[in-house]
C-alpha cells in the first residue's frame, strides 16, 4: 500500500500545504496541537475537502483537484478509529462492529470477525450498548468497527491522549497486536511520541501546517528545530515487553527485553503476559565498562546506533533489546567519547522505571 | 350521553387530525433533514416558506388553499375538469388544511432533533462505508426518532384543534366535514352552549393527553 498526500488547504488564517507518503505498516503523525493533524486526517478520509491537490492510494486517486476527482468517504475504505470511540449509542455493540462489514471483502482481507473479537477482547461486551462500557472498551469497539469495514488503512486519530498511562499502555500492546496479526497499513496520529516511539516505522513531523521532517524515530532528533517539539512532551521510552517471572524475595519482577532481563519492581501483572514499562530518557546513566558494587538493579547491554546534539542535551538512540532513547549532557558526550556502534553499559535504577 | 351528531364530531376529527399528521410526517421528515443537515442554499428560505402558517391568520391560509384547489383554482381546476374531483367541502379538504396548518409544528421539532445527532457519528458511518441514505435511515432517524415522534403528536394536536383553514376549505358539514372546533363554534352560534361544553371537555382532555404524551416522550433521554 502507498498512500500518497500533497494537499493545501485554507481555512480561516490557518494554511495546511503537506506532502508526504506512507508506505510502512505502521506511521506516526506527529506535531503538537493544533498543527493540522486532523484536518490532514479528515481530508483523507474525505470529511472535508482540501482547496487543491491529490490524495491517491495505490495510484488510484481520491482526490485530485486537476481531475476533479473527490470520492465521498464510503467509497474510500479508510478506517478512521476517531478520538472519542463516537460509536453510535443506540446499537448493540455487535451491531456497531459489524455496521461496515461486507461479506465480500472478508476473503480479500483476511480480517475475519472472531480474530477481530478476540485479538481486542470484546466478546463478552457485544451485546451490551456503547453507553454501558468504559472507555477503554469503547476505543477497542471502535478499533474493531473500522477493522470489520476491511480498510485499506486504518487511522488512528490521538486514541489514547485523553486515557492514563494504565490504559494507554494497554492500548499499545492491543495495537502492536493489529500490526502484527491483520495487515492493515495504519496511520497513528498523536501529540505525544513516546507512546509511539517504539512501535511506528516511520514519523512524520507536522508543525503549522507543514511538513517538518520524514523518517524514523530516532532520525528525528538530528533536526534541531523539531527536538524541542519532540522534548516539550518529555523524552520517555515506551516499551512493551513479556513478564518472565516474579521474584517475591529480591522484590523485583523480571522482564524480557531481547536477550537481557529488565528488572522492575515486583508488578501484578500474569507470567508470560504482557506489560508496558516508561524509563525517561534522563533516568539512564552510560558507562564504558561494567560498573560493580551498584544499587541500580539494571545494568544492561546495548549499542548505540545513533547521537545527535540538539541545544543543552545529547540524545542516543539505543538497541538494547528494543530500542531506547538516552538522554545525557553534550559534555559526557565528549568526555566518555561515545561512537556510533559500539558497545556500551546502560544502568537504569529498577525504581525509575513505572510499569504499567 | 353523546348525540350522534357530536360523536360523529369526534369521530372526523380523530379522522382529519390522524390522515393530515400521517401525510405530512414523509415531507416534514425531509424538509427536517434539509434544514438540519444538509448545506444547499437558500436554507433560510424554505425555512420562512414552512413557517409562514404559522404567523399567518389559518383563515388566510386557509383562503391562500382555496384559491389553490377550489373549482376554478391553479390545481382545483385540473383535478375536476381532468379526473373530475372536487377537493373543496369533503373531509379530504379537511385533511388538507390541518397538513398544512400542522407541517411547520413537526418540522421544527423533528429539525431540532437531528440537528442534535452529532455529525462527528454521521461521518464515522460515512467512512464505514454508509451512503448518504443509509447514514439517514441507520444513524440520523434512529438518534432523532423521539423528536419526530413528539413533533408528530404536536402536528397531530394541532390538526384536532384547527378551526380556522378547515372552515374555509371543507365548511362545517355536518357528519361530513363538521370537527370538534366546528362544532363546537355551531353550539354557540345557535344558542346551545350547554352542549358545546360536552365537547369542549372532550377536546381539552384529547388536547391535554397528546401534549403530555409528547412532552414525556421528548424529556426522555435518548441513551
Amino acid at each position: 500500500m502507498k498512500l500518497k498526500v500533497d494537499i493545501r488547504r485554507r481555512a480561516g488564517t490557518f494554511y495546511l500545504d503537506v506532502a508526504f507518503s506512507v508506505e510502512k505498516t505502521l506511521t506516526a503523525i506527529f506535531g503538537p496541537s493544533g498543527s493540522g493533524k486532523t484536518t490532514i486526517l479528515n481530508c483523507i478520509t474525505g470529511v472535508i475537502r482540501p482547496c487543491d491537490g491529490e490524495i491517491s492510494i495505490d495510484g488510484n486517486p481520491l482526490y485530485s483537484s486537476r481531475d476533479r476527482i473527490n470520492l465521498p468517504p464510503e467509497n474510500r475504505h479508510i478506517g478512521y478509529v476517531f478520538q472519542e470511540g463516537l460509536l453510535f449509542p443506540h446499537l448493540t455493540v455487535e451491531k456497531n462492529i459489524f455496521y461496515g462489514f461486507r461479506q465480500e471483502d472478508e476473503a480479500r482481507c483476511h480480517i475475519a470477525p472472531q480474530a477481530v473479537i478476540d485479538v481486542l477482547e470484546i466478546k463478552s461486551l457485544l451485546g451490551k450498548k456503547p453507553g454501558r462500557l468504559s472507555g477503554g472498551e469503547q476505543q477497542r469497539v471502535a478499533i474493531a468497527r473500522a477493522l470489520l469495514s476491511h480498510p485499506q488503512l486504518l487511522i488512528f486519530d490521538e486514541p489514547v491522549s485523553a486515557l492514563d498511562w494504565a490504559l494507554k499502555s494497554r492500548f499499545l500492546r492491543y495495537l502492536k497486536r493489529i500490526k502484527e496479526e491483520f495487515r492493515v497499513p495504519i496511520l497513528y496520529v498523536t501529540h505525544a511520541l513516546s507512546e509511539i516511539m517504539n512501535l511506528a516505522d516511520e514519523v512524520i513531523v507536522v508543525k503549522d501546517g507543514r511538513v517538518l521532517a520524514t523518517g524514523g524515530v530516532s532520525s528525528l532528533f538530528h533536526y534541531p528545530h523539531i527536538f524541542p517539539i519532540i522534548e516539550s512532551e518529555g523524552l520517555e521510552n515506551v516499551l512493551t515487553l513479556k513478564v518472565l517471572l516474579h521474584n517475591k524475595e529480591r522484590g523485583v519482577t523480571e522482564l524480557e527485553l531481547g536477550n537481557q532481563r529488565l528488572l522492575v519492581p515486583l508488578s501484578g501483572a500474569e507470567i508470560g503476559s504482557s506489560v508496558s514499562v516508561i524509563v525517561r530518557a534522563q533516568d539512564v546513566i552510560v558507562s564504558h565498562e561494567k560498573p560493580r558494587g551498584l544499587s541500580a538493579r539494571n545494568i544492561l547491554e546495548g549499542v548505540v546506533g545513533d547521537v545527535s546534539i540538539a541545544g543543552s542535551k545529547a540524545v542516543l538512540s539505543v538497541d538494547l533489546g528494543g530500542r531506547m532513547i538516552v538522554e545525557i549532557t553534550p559534555e559526557a558526550l565528549r568526555e566518555l567519547g561515545i561512537n556510533v556502534g559500539e558497545k556500551y553499559f546502560f544502568i537504569i535504577k529498577a525504581n525509575s522505571i513505572r510499569v504499567c | 350521553m353523546l348525540s350522534p351528531e357530536e360523536i360523529s364530531a369526534i369521530y372526523i376529527s380523530m379522522k382529519v387530525a390522524v390522515c393530515s399528521t400521517l401525510l405530512i410526517l414523509p415531507p416534514a421528515i425531509f424538509i427536517s433533514w434539509v434544514l438540519a443537515k444538509s448545506s444547499i442554499r437558500g436554507k433560510s428560505f424554505i425555512e420562512t416558506l414552512v413557517n409562514m402558517p404559522l404567523a399567518l391568520a389559518p383563515v388566510v391560509s386557509g383562503f391562500f388553499l382555496l384559491i389553490l384547489i377550489s373549482r376554478t383554482g391553479v390545481v382545483g381546476r385540473i383535478l375536476y375538469e381532468d379526473l373530475g374531483i372536487e377537493l373543496t367541502f369533503t373531509w379530504y379538504a379537511a385533511v388538507l388544511a390541518s397538513a398544512v396548518i400542522a407541517f411547520p409544528l413537526l418540522v421544527r421539532v423533528a429539525r431540532v432533533a437531528m440537528e442534535e445527532v452529532d455529525p462527528k457519528l454521521e461521518n464515522a458511518a460515512r467512512t464505514l462505508g454508509a451512503s448518504p441514505w443509509r447514514v439517514f435511515y441507520t444513524v440520523t432517524l434512529p438518534l432523532s426518532i423521539r423528536g419526530v415522534i413528539a413533533g408528530s403528536i404536536l402536528a397531530f394536536t394541532r390538526s384536532l384543534g384547527e378551526f380556522g383553514a378547515t372552515i374555509m376549505l371543507a365548511g362545517n358539514i355536518p357528519g361530513k366535514t363538521q370537527t370538534i372546533p366546528l362544532a363546537v363554534f355551531n353550539c354557540v352560534q345557535t344558542g346551545h352552549e350547554d352542549e358545546g361544553l360536552r365537547l369542549v371537555f372532550i377536546a381539552t382532555i384529547l388536547a391535554f393527553s397528546a401534549l403530555f404524551a409528547a412532552q414525556s416522550i421528548s424529556s426522555r433521554t435518548t441513551h
